[in-house]
């Protein structure tokens, strides 16, 4: 579970804020949500893997640039 | 293999566990606007699983159109060849082709994703991948999570496929977090809940690696056929329904309130995954979506199962859904009366391919917009020519790389933990796989095979509560009423202090089938007052209230039976046959079309429904219902007979008049009430009550009355030489003859019989026969004795063995002290108003001397 937790504070900077991922309680799944890509199939796998890539790389990059502040 | 130029195409989406009882509400608040389209463009109906409702099973006889004693595929697991130990079921256990075999020997293009079970994957005409493909062990990871080549099928294909899974560690809270909204992060990292949310994980993965599998497919690949099973509702279901609304009282508020969407969720995220495929298979392709087994998800959840190898069937309701779409099929309809067993030969069907003789299913042909033209062969099996996309034989001994899987059904309460000794394995093995099998053959009417494997079962444990159940209803249904005794007094031996309503409810049972309504009355009753019983109970309860004829009462118990479980068919079965009897002929009507709605292969339930109708003067309607019930139970022969008057006087239809006519004139068979025993049984004394009660009795008077019988013998003197000539007997339609118990087998069997079988102690039966042969009453033929015992039991176990003969052992002596109730019997047995009063009056207490004398 620790890896979800990681991916959690990971994919939220990159648009998706808790509030855009509609509750099912309340209405559908967000139609540009990561459960969304996720059953769009093969290529929605491809595109989250891209994505997920892009963020990790980011992520990667600002912790680079606040180490060297330091 | 050839290749088809052009074809249909047909998708089979496998949903375990889908049930319309959780589908329904999302539909109408709009949560699944997939399957509302396919339902919009389609035919939807309730699809009847079998029994036992085991996933490997089930799914095996969707693909081959078998029962499980036919298939082979008989259970979680196998034994490894080379080792003895248990592993999970492959495809060297499945004995049949299955659908995606023939159509590779057809040449079309065919794929299979997760089918189970399809390890290792067969190599047919298309992409194949086996339900263990995207199975994960508890430490792997998405760097270290490997895949066994045996997999996948062709291996030309294995890295592309190989990517297409999804480790549940690569899922993040965004994937997670919609199944469960009401949790916060902190919860995410609370030890108590860890496992729960990865088992969504796990479960979301999995079904999401074979989704992927099959867009791909849809999106690179040629197809005519496509089958992608998902397993996700299923396992979600055995782990989430629990906290599914409304809350139950055994789950606390916390945990509730975090997991009470998961169920909503995964059927909402099934809908997403559909409509992704609706759109890559576009409208040229029939669509056919369809669970194995329901769930259930209302008051009926168990707050803890048993331990039991089967448990978390327990959980799986008897409906599954189907739907269909496409090409030919009908749109916006509803379809009764599916099973398992169609799928096959409805997808042959769809490709015009011939339906096999030994598939004991139907093509759905009420889906279709024309009838179709069906074809038939004898069988797909046996021919070896040509490509049938089938594993080679030789390569039984493949290693095994699944032990993950294993551990899953473990985990699920499938398969229980063992200890390594591969001797007790093998023995635990064989022994649920022949439980299994029993029960296939008792659910298929097999009663003679079922009972004997159960026997055998329970030599092997005599311990065994659930064999002796499964035993007891067999002999139940077999009419050994002996046999049924022994294993109640087993039962009650061995669990009587900690289960006697569901004891009671058995024995009341027994003494239903006995025709003794008024005993089982008070076990009935002492059932249904406990706090355990069930809709099964006030079910039964209410059939003795019928056999009874106390309609109010019976009335009573079936809406109980109701409130507890809705879909229970028998319960509105019997509720209409109350109102009918009643004259509440509106209530009767409702309550026969929702038992039919619920269970369309119902026979009885047709019947009943036409027979409210007709009385309700609806004749159109009456003659579809009787004709239904005809389709169902073609010797339905008083179906027959009130079509033959509706057609002829209320509802004019000549052409039908004339086909049921004709069939009566060649099948319909002679009914006649036979009056046997042996001589001095008091056979004269029941042909005397029946003639009281108004049956029409069959005699020449040619043997008079005399000092041995002053009441008069009844008796018909070709009788005498039935041996001969039994010829005549097909003329007595409706009449009651008396036959000595000897001369029984030499009965027309063209003909229908209800016996009334009179038992008296033979020691009585002799000393009266020596009387009237004016000898001492007190000494006879030891070995005389012995022979009319012998002959007693060999016919006794004649009649109950012939179809055509009903048997009702009645005993001299309880006709003489308890007449009412014998006669109350005989008024159920024979299935007509007879006068009760009468037949009393006949019943001479004084004929009863011989017992006095004796024991005088």
């Amino acid at each position: 579970m620790e890896v979800f937790f990681l991916h959690y504070i990971l994919l939220y900077p990159i648009g998706m804020s808790k509030k855009q991922e509609v509750h099912i309680g309340e209405l559908v799944f967000s139609e540009h949500g990561s459960l969304a890509l996720l059953a769009q199939g093969a290529s929605g796998l491809r595109t989250w893997r891209k994505i997920k890539a892009e963020a990790l790389k980011k992520q990667s990059t600002v912790k680079k640039k606040n180490g060297s502040k330091k | 293999m050839a290749q088809k130029n052009k074809s249909p195409k047909v998708v089979v989406l496998g949903w375990d566990a889908a049930d319309w009882k959780f589908i329904t509400p999302l539909l109408d608040q709009g949560f699944m606007p997939a399957l509302q389209r396919v339902i919009d463009n389609g035919v939807m109906g309730n699809i009847l699983t079998l029994d036992p409702p085991l996933s490997p099973i089930l799914w095996t006889s969707i693909g081959t159109g078998k029962y499980g004693d036919e298939h082979g595929i008989l259970s979680f697991i196998e034994p490894d060849p080379e080792t003895g130990k248990r592993r999970p079921i492959s495809v060297h256990s499945r004995k049949v082709r299955a659908v995606w075999n023939i159509l590779t020997k057809e040449g079309y293009k065919t794929h299979l994703c997760g089918w189970w079970p399809s390890y290792p994957a067969e190599p047919i005409n298309g992409i194949n991948v086996s339900n263990h493909f995207a199975d994960v062990t508890q430490d792997s990871t998405p760097e270290n999570w490997n895949l066994s080549e045996m997999h996948i099928h062709p291996k030309s294909e294995y890295e592309t496929l190989k990517d297409l899974r999804i480790h549940p560690r690569e899922l993040t809270w965004a994937h997670i977090a919609p199944f469960v909204p009401e949790a916060s992060t902190e919860k995410l990292m609370d030890d108590k809940y860890k496992e729960l949310f990865g088992q969504i994980a796990v479960t979301l993965a999995k079904c999401s690696s074979f989704h992927n599998v099959a867009t791909h497919i849809l999106e690179t690949q040629e197809w005519d056929f496509i089958g992608l099973y998902l397993d996700a509702i299923d396992k979600a279901s055995h782990e989430f329904m629990k906290y599914h609304p409304p809350k139950q009282k055994h789950i606390s508020k916390e945990d509730y309130d975090i997991f009470k969407d998961v169920m909503k969720g995964f059927y909402m995220y099934h809908d997403m995954m559909l409509d992704k495929i609706l759109e890559l298979i576009g409208e040229d392709a029939n669509l056919i979506i369809l669970s194995d087994h329901g769930f259930y998800s209302d008051h009926r959840r168990l707050e803890a199962l048993p331990k039991d190898s089967m448990a978390p069937a327990f959980e799986h309701s008897p409906f599954g859904m189907i739907c269909i779409s496409g090409p030919g099929i009908k749109k916006d309809e509803r379809i009764y009366g599916s099973s398992l067993l169609d799928v096959t030969p409805t997808i042959l069907q769809l490709f015009n391919l011939p339906v096999a003789k030994d598939m004991p299913g139907k093509v759905l042909v009420q889906a279709f917009e024309k009838t179709p033209d069906i074809k038939y062969i004898d069988t797909y099996e046996g021919d070896t020519e040509g490509d049938w996309g089938e594993l080679d034989p030789s390569s039984k001994d493949d290693v095994w790389g699944a032990q993950e899987a294993l551990e899953q059904l473990i985990a699920l309460g499938y398969v229980e933990a063992l200890d390594e000794d591969v001797e007790n394995m093998k023995k635990q093995m064989a022994f649920e796989n022949k439980y299994h099998e029993a029960r296939i053959k008792y659910s298929k009417g097999d009663y003679d095979d079922a009972l004997r494997l159960f026997e055998e079962l329970l030599e092997q444990q005599p311990g065994s509560g659930k064999i002796m159940v499964r035993l007891l209803n067999g002999y139940l249904e077999n009419k050994n009423i002996d046999g049924a005794r022994d294993v109640l007094a087993k039962l009650r031996a061995n669990f009587g202090t900690r289960n006697t309503p569901y004891l009671d409810l058995l024995e009341g049972k027994l003494l239903m089938q006995e025709t003794k309504p008024k005993k089982a009355l008070v076990l009935l009753n002492s059932a249904a007052a406990s706090e355990t019983a069930t809709a099964e109970t006030y079910t039964i309860l209410g059939k003795n209230f019928l056999l009874l004829r106390e309609w109010a009462a019976a009335k009573k118990a079936f809406k109980k039976a109701i409130s507890l479980d809705a879909e229970n068919a028998a319960a509105y079965h019997g509720m209409c046959i109350a109102n009918l009897r009643m004259g509440k002929l509106e209530e009767a009507i409702e309550c026969g079309i929702t038992a039919v709605g619920i269970r369309f292969w119902f026979p009885n339930a047709h019947y009943h429904l036409a027979e409210s109708l007709l009385a309700g003067q609806l004749y159109e309607h009456a003659a579809n219902a009787f004709e239904i019930a005809l389709q169902q139970q073609p010797g339905f022969g008083l179906a027959r007979k009130h079509l033959i008057e509706i057609y002829s006087k209320h509802y004019k239809n000549q052409d039908r008049l004339k086909h049921h006519q004709e069939i009566m004139k060649t099948v319909m068979r002679p009914k006649i009430t036979i009056v046997s025993g042996l001589p001095r049984s008091g056979t004269s004394m029941m042909m005397q009550m029946l003639q009281a009660g108004g049956m029409d009795i069959l005699t020449d008077n040619i043997r008079q009355n005399d000092d041995n019988n002053p009441k008069g013998y009844l008796e018909y003197e070709a009788v005498k030489s039935l041996l001969k000539d039994n010829s005549w007997l097909k003329d007595q339609d409706g009449k009651t003859i008396k036959v000595i118990m000897q001369l029984l087998g030499a009965l027309d069997m063209k003909c229908d019989y209800k016996i009334i079988f009179m038992e008296r102690d033979i020691e009585e039966v002799l000393a009266s026969q020596q009387k009237m042969l004016g000898k001492d009453g007190k000494t006879y033929d030891a070995k005389l004795k012995a022979t009319f015992e012998a002959q007693k039991e060999k016919n006794k176990s004649w009649m109950l063995s012939q179809p055509n003969i009903e048997v009702l052992f009645v005993n001299y002596a309880d006709v003489v002290n308890n007449p009412q109730e014998q006669i109350e019997r005989l008024g159920i047995f024979l299935d007509r108003e007879v006068d009760k009063a009468a037949m009393l009056k006949a019943v001479d207490a004084s004929l009863y001397r011989n017992k006095n004398e004796v024991s005088a």
